[in-house]
C-alpha cells in the first residue's frame, strides 16, 4: 500500500511533506493519488499554490481531520438548503480565528481551496467574504475589494429599473 | 505521467486565473476571482445585499444572474411558485416584483438609494413635494390606495430622517452657525448658544414623530408666548418682573401643567404636541419655560434633576432670587429651594443640582420617548426613537452598542421575526460577541415556530378556525399580516390587530378579508398588503403583491 506520506511541489519550488489523511481531503489530490496507484512515489505538482498558502490549508485541514466525509457532508447541505437559508454563521471558534486574516491572504486560500477542491475550506472562504460584502452599498464594496468600476451610467439605470421601478413609477 | 497530463488539462483555466491574480495582488479582489467562485460567493447572501453587488461591477454583475442563486431565493421569499423546475428564476422573481404596485422589497431598494448619495432620487426634496401630495389626495379620495398610503408615508419617513440626520450631525459639530441660521433666520432669540441648541434639537425630536414638521409652529408659539410676557412687563429690565410675568403667562393664563392622567401618553414627550394642549411631562415642560423665558432677556438653566426635570433661576446677577431657586414647571412653575427639592425625588446622586448640556437633555427625551411607546407597546415608533438614540449616542462620543439587543429584542416583540434577523445577521461581523450565536438560534427557532404555525392554517385539513365556516386557503393571509405586525387570532376565527398608541382592540377579520366593524382599521402596516377598504361589502381588497402570493382570497 502507499506510504502514509506524501509529498508536494509548490509553485515556489518548495517540496512539503504531508500526511495521506490530509492530503485525501483535497479531492484533486486524491484523484491524483487514485490515478496513480502503484506508480512510483514522486512528489504531486502543485502549480498554483505557494508554500504559505499550503501550510495555511493543511493548518485547516489539521483541525478538521475527523470531520465527516466531505463528499456526504455536502450532499446533506445541498438538500438541507433547499428549504432553508443557508446559515451565514461561522460557528466554529478555530474558523473564526483562521479567517481573521488579510483579504489577499483569504483569495489566495480560496483559489487553493478551488483548485485543490477542499469542500469544507472553500464554503468557510466564502461564507467570511460574504459575510463582507453583507450590509454594504456597491461604493463601499469596490474601495474594500479594490475593484474598478466598468459600468457605464446606462447600465446601472438599467439594473435599477429592474430591481426598483414598476409600471407606475415612471 | 499521470500527473502531468492532469496539470496540462487544467493548465488553460487555473494558469489563467493565477496570473491574473499575481498581477492584481496590490489592488485586491479585481479580476482575480472567477465567475464560477464568485457565484459560490454571492450565493451566501440575503436578497438586498445580493442587488447590490450586482451593481458593483460587470464581473459581479454577470457572476449574480447565476441561476442556482435566483432559485434559492425565490424558494425562499415565495416557496410555492419555486415548484416547476425549468424556468428561469431570475426572470420569475422580477416579474413578481414588477406586479407589486410597490413591492416590499423594492421598497427597501429606493430607501437604500436614499440614503446613499447619488442614489436614484438625486432631490430627495423634490420626491418629498410629491409624497405630500401623494398622501393628501388620498386622505381625501375616499377610493383611496392604502398601499400607495402606506409606502409614501414610509418613504417620506426614511427621507426625512436622513434629513433629521443631517442636522444632528451639524448641531454636534465645532460650527453650529449654519445650522442655527438655518432654523432661526436671521435672528436669533437666544443670547445663549446651549438654548439655541436646546430648541433646534427638540424641533428635531419632534420631526420623527412628525416628518418635516415646519419650525415656525414650535417658533411661532414660543415668540407669541414671549411677546404675551413682553406686554405684561412693559418692556423692564427687571428681571424679578419678567420672571413674574412669565409664570403668570405660562402657568395662569396658558395654564400649562403636568399631566398626571396620561402621563405616558407619547405627544407629552414632543414640544410641538405639548406647545398645542398645554399638558406635558417635565422635560417638555421645562424646555418650554426655558425657551419662552430666554427670549424676554431671561436666564434659566436646565436641570436634569434625577426623577424630575428641573429649571433654576439664576441668583449670581444678584437681581433677583437670594438663593438659586427652582422651578417645577410640571406642578405649574412651582418654585422651590434647593432643599425643598429633596421632598420630589427619592433619588440621591453627584451632580443632581448641575445644569444639564444640551445633548443629555436629547438623550434624556428620547429616554422618555422609550417609555411611552413601550407602555403602549408601539413597536414602529419604538424602533424609530431608538435610531434617534443611536445617532445621539454616536454624535456624543458614547455609543450604545447595547442598543443592538434592544432593538433585536423589540422586533422580537413586535412579531417581526424577519427584520430581527436580518438586523442581527448585519451586526454579527462588527460584534463579535458569543451573545450574538445564541440570539440568531433565539430568531431561528422563532421563525420555525411562526413556520410551523402556518403551515398548520395551511393544511386544509386541519382548518383549525372553521366555526364560522370561513374558507380556509384564506388562513394563508394571516401568514402575511401576522409575519408583519402584531395580532392573535382568537377561538372565532378573528385575527385581532393591535392599534397603535391605544389599548383598544378592533376585531377584524382578515382570514378572508372581510372586515367587520363599521370602519375601516386604521392600523399603520395595513396598507402593506391591502390596498383599499370597500365600506358596501366591509372587504379589504389586496393590492398586486399579495394577491399574486394569494391568488384565491
Amino acid at each position: 500500500m502507499a506510504s502514509e506520506s506524501i509529498s508536494v511541489t509548490t509553485s515556489d519550488d518548495q517540496t512539503i511533506q504531508l500526511s495521506r489523511k490530509h492530503a485525501q481531503m483535497s479531492q484533486t489530490i486524491n484523484s491524483m493519488l487514485e490515478d496513480s496507484v502503484g506508480a512510483d512515489q514522486e512528489a504531486i505538482p502543485l502549480p498554483n499554490v505557494s508554500s504559505e498558502v499550503l501550510k495555511k490549508v493543511i493548518d485547516w485541514c489539521t483541525h478538521h481531520e475527523n470531520d465527516p466525509a466531505p463528499v456526504e457532508k455536502v450532499k446533506k447541505l445541498n438538500k438541507k438548503r433547499e428549504y432553508k437559508a443557508k446559515n451565514s454563521t461561522i460557528s466554529d471558534e478555530w474558523d473564526k480565528n483562521f479567517v481573521n486574516a488579510e483579504l489577499r491572504v483569504i483569495v489566495d486560500i480560496l483559489l487553493a481551496a478551488n483548485y485543490l477542491d477542499v469542500k469544507g475550506l472553500f464554503e468557510l472562504m466564502c461564507k467570511h467574504i460574504a459575510n463582507e460584502l453583507k450590509g454594504k452599498t456597491p461604493d463601499q464594496i469596490r474601495e474594500r475589494f479594490g475593484i474598478q468600476d466598468d459600468l457605464t451610467e446606462e447600465d446601472k439605470a438599467a439594473m435599477r429599473k429592474a430591481w426598483g421601478a414598476t409600471k407606475n413609477d415612471s | 505521467m499521470v500527473f502531468k497530463t492532469f496539470v496540462d488539462a487544467s493548465e488553460d483555466i487555473t494558469f489563467a486565473i493565477t496570473e491574473k491574480h499575481i498581477d492584481a495582488s496590490n489592488e485586491g479582489l479585481e479580476g482575480s476571482l472567477p465567475q464560477e467562485i464568485l457565484s459560490s460567493i454571492l450565493s451566501h447572501l440575503d436578497f438586498l445585499s445580493l442587488v447590490r453587488c450586482s451593481m458593483v461591477c460587470r464581473i459581479w454583475y454577470e457572476s449574480s444572474l447565476d441561476q442556482r442563486i435566483w432559485k434559492r431565493h425565490l424558494k425562499l421569499l415565495w416557496k410555492h411558485h419555486a415548484k416547476d423546475d425549468g424556468v428561469d428564476y431570475k426572470q420569475k422573481l422580477k416579474d413578481h416584483l414588477e406586479e407589486m404596485t410597490m413591492n416590499r422589497i423594492q421598497h427597501l431598494h429606493i430607501r437604500e438609494n436614499i440614503m446613499t448619495e447619488g442614489g436614484i432620487f438625486s432631490h430627495p426634496i423634490e420626491i418629498v413635494d410629491q409624497l405630500f401630495h401623494l398622501i393628501e389626495t388620498s386622505s381625501i379620495n375616499p377610493n383611496h390606495n392604502l398601499s400607495l398610503l402606506y409606502y409614501a408615508r414610509d418613504t417620506l419617513d426614511v427621507i426625512n430622517r436622513k434629513e433629521c440626520a443631517r442636522w444632528w450631525d451639524e448641531l454636534y459639530s465645532s460650527d453650529v452657525d449654519g445650522i442655527l441660521r438655518e432654523y432661526f433666520g436671521e435672528e436669533n432669540p437666544h443670547s445663549l448658544k446651549e438654548t439655541a441648541l436646546i430648541e433646534v434639537g427638540s424641533y428635531l425630536v419632534s420631526r420623527y414623530e412628525e416628518p418635516f414638521l415646519d419650525p415656525q409652529i414650535i417658533k411661532g408659539e414660543l415668540d407669541e408666548l414671549a411677546e404675551r410676557v413682553k406686554s405684561r412687563t412693559n418692556d423692564t429690565e427687571d428681571d424679578e418682573d419678567k420672571l413674574k410675568a412669565l409664570l403668570h403667562v405660562l402657568f395662569v393664563e396658558e395654564d400649562f401643567d403636568g399631566d398626571n392622567e396620561t402621563y405616558y401618553h407619547p405627544h407629552n414627550g414632543y414640544i410641538h404636541h405639548v406647545l398645542k394642549k398645554k399638558r406635558g411631562i417635565p422635560i417638555i415642560l421645562s424646555i418650554i419655560l426655558i425657551l419662552v423665558a430666554s427670549r424676554v432677556g431671561l436666564r434659566i438653566d436646565p436641570i436634569g434633576f434625577p426623577g424630575r426635570f428641573l429649571a433654576r433661576v439664576l441668583s449670581e446677577s444678584g437681581t433677583l432670587m437670594d438663593e438659586p431657586t427652582y422651578i417645577d414647571a410640571f406642578e405649574q412653575g412651582q418654585m422651590m429651594t434647593e432643599e425643598e427639592c429633596y421632598n420630589i425625588t427619592e433619588f440621591i446622586q453627584p451632580g443632581m443640582f448641575d445644569v444639564i448640556s444640551p445633548s443629555m437633555i436629547f438623550i434624556r427625551m428620547s429616554h422618555n420617548l422609550v417609555h411611552m411607546y413601550k407602555s403602549s407597546g408601539s413597536y414602529i415608533q419604538l424602533l424609530g426613537i431608538l435610531s434617534l438614540m443611536d445617532r445621539l449616542g454616536d454624535l456624543s462620543g458614547t455609543p450604545m452598542p447595547q442598543n443592538i439587543v434592544l432593538r433585536y429584542k423589540w422586533l422580537l416583540d413586535g412579531g417581526f421575526y424577519l427584520e430581527a434577523k436580518a438586523w442581527i445577521e448585519k451586526f454579527q461581523g462588527s460584534m463579535r460577541d458569543v451573545q450574538m450565536d445564541v440570539m440568531i438560534k433565539q430568531t431561528e427557532v422563532m421563525l420555525e415556530a411562526e413556520e410551523i404555525r402556518m403551515s398548520r392554517i395551511r393544511d386544509r385539513n386541519v382548518a383549525p378556525y372553521n366555526k364560522m365556516n370561513l374558507q380556509f386557503k384564506v388562513g394563508d393571509v394571516i401568514y402575511c399580516i401576522g409575519e408583519m405586525s402584531r395580532g392573535v387570532i382568537d377561538e372565532d376565527g378573528h385575527y385581532r390587530l393591535l392599534m397603535e398608541n391605544e389599548h383598544s382592540e378592533m376585531t377584524v377579520v382578515l382570514e378572508d378579508s372581510i372586515h367587520r366593524e363599521e370602519n375601516a382599521v386604521d392600523h399603520p402596516r395595513i396598507g402593506e398588503y391591502f390596498q383599499e377598504f370597500e365600506p358596501q361589502s366591509h372587504r379589504y381588497v389586496c393590492n398586486p403583491g399579495m394577491r399574486r402570493t394569494y391568488p384565491n382570497l
